[in-house]
């Protein structure tokens, strides 16, 4: 096998050698650039932007929100685990930017330290079914300081026999806090169910913030 | 979707550091403003669809690569155009090399030059940009190609003397 040493870069001409490193002119890459985003922004899912606010009374939460308003809170998760969930099933463009969604990250912060009554933040519910949207509107009524159960939900949607699909879409809620699933308890006056690790402490956290007495 | 421990930027992340860089990639190789600006949209459609697949974050930046190439290999099949006439298609080229040497070099002119670069075999002319322009390292340039980097060597070898025998057979044209 000969040894095929690297030429030297003068062994090309000169002419070749500077036209091929000089590339193309930078102002040509910058305008390729600005039409290649806005065909992605055509043609690939919706940009997600999404920062954490850190120390709550629920730990690190992280803040995910389209343009249309939030897709996503989640905690006691990594941000690779945040990331796995924004891109599921190709949902969303998750871009890391405080900024853009510094009115939430404010908002839960303020909620999550009592120094705040109401969370009226605006919601993006596209990506889920119309039944599961309608179990979460529904339990978005449940006003502060109350709990209700599963199976009145069902009720309220007009689906009083669907309480343990209600359950299951309200596990699956996207934005928790925001749209009160820890105010949904079992129709025994157990706690039911919640998300991450620290699940049922959790929701005791919440409904104690939110001043529910708690039995037992 | 990756496991935990690796780190996957997000998609934007990606596009906004490797763009420019695949643009003039591309441009290298394709040799036409138009066919470079398409490839690189559809390399990065392509990238995103892939993405959540990938098990590894090792070398985004030559897993990008390796698909602008195989992206680029299809167009240029597919849609087979001369390299572009731009405006300044006769310019002469290192007009500011004053060296009474390179003086006959310096008549090529960017249509000459552009055609001894497509002149060049495919491997050759992706393995040269890859390594002396982009400035691959040729283990990475190996990966991107899917050959040895022995292969690799061998194809910037050839294509630079290859180069450099069509520029002197111009000059003798011209002579």
């Amino acid at each position: 096998m000969p040894d095929h040493k690297p030429e030297s870069a003068n062994d090309m001409t000169d002419s070749i050698q500077d036209y091929l490193q000089n590339g193309p002119r930078p102002e040509l890459a910058e305008q390729a650039h600005v039409r290649l985003l806005a065909r992605l922004d055509a043609e690939l899912p919706p940009r997600a932007y999404y920062d954490n606010v850190p120390n709550t009374l629920i730990g690190d939460v992280w803040v995910a929100a389209s343009d249309q308003g939030l897709v996503l809170i989640d905690f006691d998760i990594s941000e690779t685990a945040l990331l796995a969930v924004l891109t599921k099933g190709q949902r969303y463009r998750p871009v890391r930017d405080a900024r853009r969604v510094d009115p939430y990250r404010l908002a839960v912060s303020e909620y999550l330290m009592g120094r705040r009554q109401r969370l009226d933040l605006p919601v993006d519910l596209r990506s889920l079914s119309p039944f599961q949207r309608s179990v979460l509107l529904a339990a978005r009524e449940v006003p502060r300081g109350q709990v209700t159960t599963y199976a009145d939900i069902a009720q309220r949607i007009g689906k009083p026999r669907a309480f343990r699909a209600v359950g299951q879409a309200l596990r699956n809620n996207p934005v928790p806090i925001v749209i009160p699933c820890h105010r949904i308890v079992n129709s025994d006056g157990t706690l039911g169910g919640y998300g991450g690790v620290l699940g049922s402490q959790r929701k005791l956290d919440l409904l104690k913030l939110e001043g529910v007495a708690l039995v037992g | 979707m990756p496991p935990e421990n690796t780190a996957f930027p997000p998609f934007d992340a990606l596009v906004e550091t490797h763009s420019r860089e695949l643009f003039s990639y591309l441009w290298r190789i394709l040799q036409n403003e138009q066919d470079a600006e398409d490839c690189l949209q559809e390399t990065f459609l392509k990238a995103f669809r892939a993405y959540s697949g990938l098990t590894h974050a090792d070398n985004l930046r030559a897993w990008l690569y390796k698909i602008a190439t195989n992206t680029a290999r299809n167009h240029h099949r597919r849609n087979s155009r001369t390299p572009v006439e731009s405006m300044n298609e006769d310019e002469e080229l290192g007009s500011r090399d004053q060296d009474p040497a390179h003086v006959v070099a310096a008549q090529l002119s960017i249509r000459q030059v552009k055609q001894a670069v497509m002149a060049l075999p495919e491997k050759q002319r992706v393995a040269i940009v890859l390594s002396r322009f982009q400035d691959l390292p040729y283990s990475e340039v190996a990966s991107v190609m899917g050959i040895s980097e022995e292969a690799v060597r061998a194809n910037v070898y050839q294509a630079a003397r290859k180069l450099r025998s069509q520029v002197l057979a111009e000059e003798l044209e011209h002579a």
